[in-house]
């Protein structure tokens, strides 16, 4: 158990599982088939041989579609599952950042429930004295803790269990998309803690179908396929190679902020967040999309664009006019910040608006979108679609707090790790609020494509030629 | 605000598929390292059973004194035995009955509902068994209170014989644990063993001479009995307090055999295919 030693460590493991065949259950069902001779079982390998090392202090990524054997290989790592096959050393205490609350009983007090998840964790009777307080302080309920737990707000539910779940640094931590789960304020607080984890020497492993976040935190990525490595190692090649295999029709253009000084950027929208570094400036550029018109789309509003201070956004909505009840698209591109928006302030936003009805022939097309701004904090926005300007907007501060300028931006939707729109409480402070829906594209099954942000603002006649240019090469 | 986000565990902890002890042995291990989640889930359910009725503790006394008193109206105005004190005779056999069917069934049940939880953190799942056995025992003690108190009334004589029963008890809760850790193993298996087992206890219920005397069973009927282990758990538990005599060394003979015996399959069978558990959740 020295220190060079790797963290993980799994050689040739293998996971069947074997599904009945006729999907028997009972006791009965199983004694009539046993009787006929006809149990029969299906194999399913979820793990074919999966042999790697995670290197003490490493933050491991594991990426792969639905049904990889991503979770399979979480499960074995934490003893939940038996492997079928091969070999796995875990190279000190392993534990799982769990959701909130899995086992808590509403009929306890807070304190009772501290110590019975803590116990399920593992720990002994005096580790859980010695650990009580600080849980108690982190979750913020002194007051509470002998109240029964069905007197707790929800919020205090979820910091008790948060508490308890990271009540103390394990040697190995065990990640499993719980950054999909909960409240914004909870996927920062998780990141938040796995960074803090991470610099005090422990080994993280984490799943996530975020490959921005994946990509942003992790040391190595594996990508798992029927339960198979595809590619090992650095980060960036590895959801490269992902992506390309993911959608062979479109090869995208990864960024890497710090070296681009070409006038123009391709952006993906399934990577969804990048830092602005030198491809974004809020002085001057243009954002230009195909978005294609579906028939099955459902209704809703998707982001198309967003930087991290709401001030430049482009978005659509699908909506069905009340009187004509035909489906319209909606789009919308806005110039200025929107403090008000989260919580249904009155102020209208600087936002230019065009509508696009569909009928038959529209179905199946793909439609241009760009957006030009200049001048910040003083100067104008256009809208462009198909090449046409069918909008300008002033620029308009009315809506902004004093927001800091634009650090990220974010293509198809809003970024888990986006914390949310930076709104003015009453009381004069500032918190992140995120909005109720995460739409995204793939929520409304939009298909955006071939995203560009150009460094300058372009004129009407280069997003024309832009733009037909394109299209006729595209189809 | 980090400050305990530091702390480590003390953790010499390393885990090596290829360099697993015996599983029997390796889940008495972990079962030891979990001692604090076993007494925390006995806590739980007393707590829970309790906290919130407003007879609380008294629920436990209650129910067997309730099923006693209708019993005995039954028996002794309707069906006419003549059993002498039958009220301490059916309230000693009722005590055993409600353990072993609660601990057992809790065994089984208490694993199968908390697949969500095992399908994400590892806990021997062997707690579920032992914490049923446990929450039986203290509820069985607390029961013991009315069954004493019965007996005084009726002037029961008791005798030094009951210095005994803890023994009784004890071998009592190891077939139970032994044959709770069998049924946990079958209920990953098959999906209906609940309602079969409820089917199987209950008919197992009028097949032991709890409610009603061994002698109204006729002459020729009597090997049947002695199939029956609860039989044995059952004399050598009420023989000293009903009839103040320590039972024959044969009863002890066999109640140790049945017991450690079942403890032993149930362990077996059960360190060797409750890992299956996890590829059913």
């Amino acid at each position: 158990m020295t220190n060079n030693n790797p963290a993980i460590k799994l050689d040739d493991v293998a996971v069947r599982y074997r599904v009945p065949h006729e999907g028997f259950s009972g006791i009965k069902e199983y004694s009539i088939r046993l009787l006929q001779r006809r149990v029969h079982f299906e194999e399913f390998w979820a793990l074919r041989g999966v042999s790697f090392e995670v290197n003490r202090g490493d933050v491991f990524g594991i990426i792969g579609r639905n049904g990889a054997g991503k979770s399979t290989m979480l499960k074995v790592m934490a003893r939940v599952l038996q492997p079928t096959r091969g070999r796995i050393v875990m190279n000190g205490h392993t534990a799982p950042l769990l959701e909130l609350g899995g086992g808590f009983h509403p009929e306890l007090t807070g304190r009772e429930n501290i110590a019975l998840n803590m116990a399920l964790l593992g720990f002994n009777r005096r580790e859980i004295n010695e650990l009580f307080e600080s849980v108690v302080e982190f979750a913020e309920i002194p007051e509470f803790i002998d109240a029964p737990l069905r007197t707790y707000s929800t919020g205090m539910v979820a910091r008790l269990g948060f508490s308890v779940a990271t009540c103390s640094r394990p040697d190995i931590l065990i990640v499993d998309e719980v950054l999909s789960v909960g409240d914004v304020q909870f996927q920062q607080k998780c990141l938040n803690l796995m960074q803090t984890f991470r610099q005090s020497g422990t080994t993280i492993v984490i799943v996530s179908h975020d490959l921005a976040t994946v990509q942003s935190f992790c040391d190595r990525v594996m990508w798992l396929d029927h339960g198979e490595i595809q590619t090992i190692g650095d980060p960036e090649e590895v959801i490269r190679k992902y992506i390309r295999m993911e959608s062979p029709e479109q090869v995208p253009h990864l960024i890497d902020s710090s070296t681009t000084d070409e006038k123009f950027v391709e952006l993906d929208p399934r990577l969804q967040v990048y830092s602005t570094g030198n491809i974004f400036s809020p002085e001057e550029g243009t954002v230009a999309a195909w978005l294609k018109i579906s028939s099955n789309n459902r209704i809703g509003s998707a982001v198309l664009f967003h930087t991290d201070d709401s001030r430049y956004v482009l978005y659509t909505q699908i909506l069905i006019d009340p009187e004509s009840s035909k489906t319209y698209y909606e789009f919308t591109a806005r110039a200025g910040g929107n403090q008000k928006a989260m919580i249904g302030g009155t102020k209208k936003f600087p936002e230019v608006s065009t509508r696009y009805i569909m009928n038959e022939d529209s179905i199946d097309q793909w439609v241009h979108l760009a957006m030009t701004w200049e001048g910040y904090p003083k100067g104008r926005l256009q809208f462009y679609l198909d090449g046409d300007l069918v909008g300008e907007q002033e620029y308009s501060e009315k809506c902004n707090d004093d927001q800091p300028l634009p650090l990220a931006l974010s293509v198809g939707m809003r970024p888990l790790t986006w914390p949310g729109e930076r709104v003015k409480e009453a009381d004069g402070s500032f918190t992140f609020r995120r909005p109720d829906s995460k739409s995204s594209i793939y929520d409304t099954q939009l298909d955006l494509n071939s995203v560009y942000l150009f460094k300058r603002k372009l004129e009407s006649e280069e997003i024309y030629s832009f733009q037909n240019a394109r299209s006729s090469t595209s189809d | 605000m980090n400050s305990l986000k530091t702390q480590s565990v003390q953790s010499d902890e390393f885990f090596d598929s290829s360099r697993r002890p015996a599983p029997v042995v390796e889940e008495s291990l972990a079962l030891i390292k979990y001692r604090e989640l076993v007494r925390q889930f006995v806590s739980r359910s007393i707590k829970t059973r309790y906290k919130r009725s407003v007879l609380g503790v008294f629920w436990t006394l209650l129910n067997p004194l309730l099923t006693m008193i209708v019993l005995t109206i039954i028996f002794s105005q309707v069906f006419r035995f003549s059993v002498e004190n039958y009220p301490v005779y059916v309230l000693c056999g009722l005590v055993v009955w409600n353990f072993y069917s609660n601990a057992t069934t809790g065994a089984m049940s208490d694993m199968l509902w908390s697949g969500n939880l095992l399908g994400r953190i590892y806990v021997p799942k062997s707690v579920f068994a032992v914490s049923a056995i446990g929450t039986g025992l203290i509820n069985l003690l607390i029961s013991l209170i009315p069954v004493f108190l019965i007996a005084l009334i009726l002037k029961v004589q008791i005798t030094p014989a009951i210095f005994v029963m803890p023994f009784s008890i004890l071998l009592l809760a190891i077939f139970s644990l032994g044959f709770g850790l069998t049924l946990s193993t079958a209920a990953v298996f098959f999906g209906d063993m609940e309602p079969v087992y409820n089917v199987l206890l209950m008919i197992w219920f009028y097949a032991t001479p709890i409610i009603y005397p061994v002698d109204v069973i006729p002459e020729q009927f009597h090997w049947l009995i002695r199939f029956n282990p609860l039989y044995y758990f059952l004399t050598i538990f009420r023989d000293p307090l009903y009839n103040g005599t320590i039972p024959e060394p044969v009863f002890w003979i066999v109640s140790s055999v049945l017991a450690f015996g079942m403890l032993a399959v149930g362990a077996y069978i059960f360190t060797s295919r409750s890992n299956e558990y996890a590829y059913r959740i």
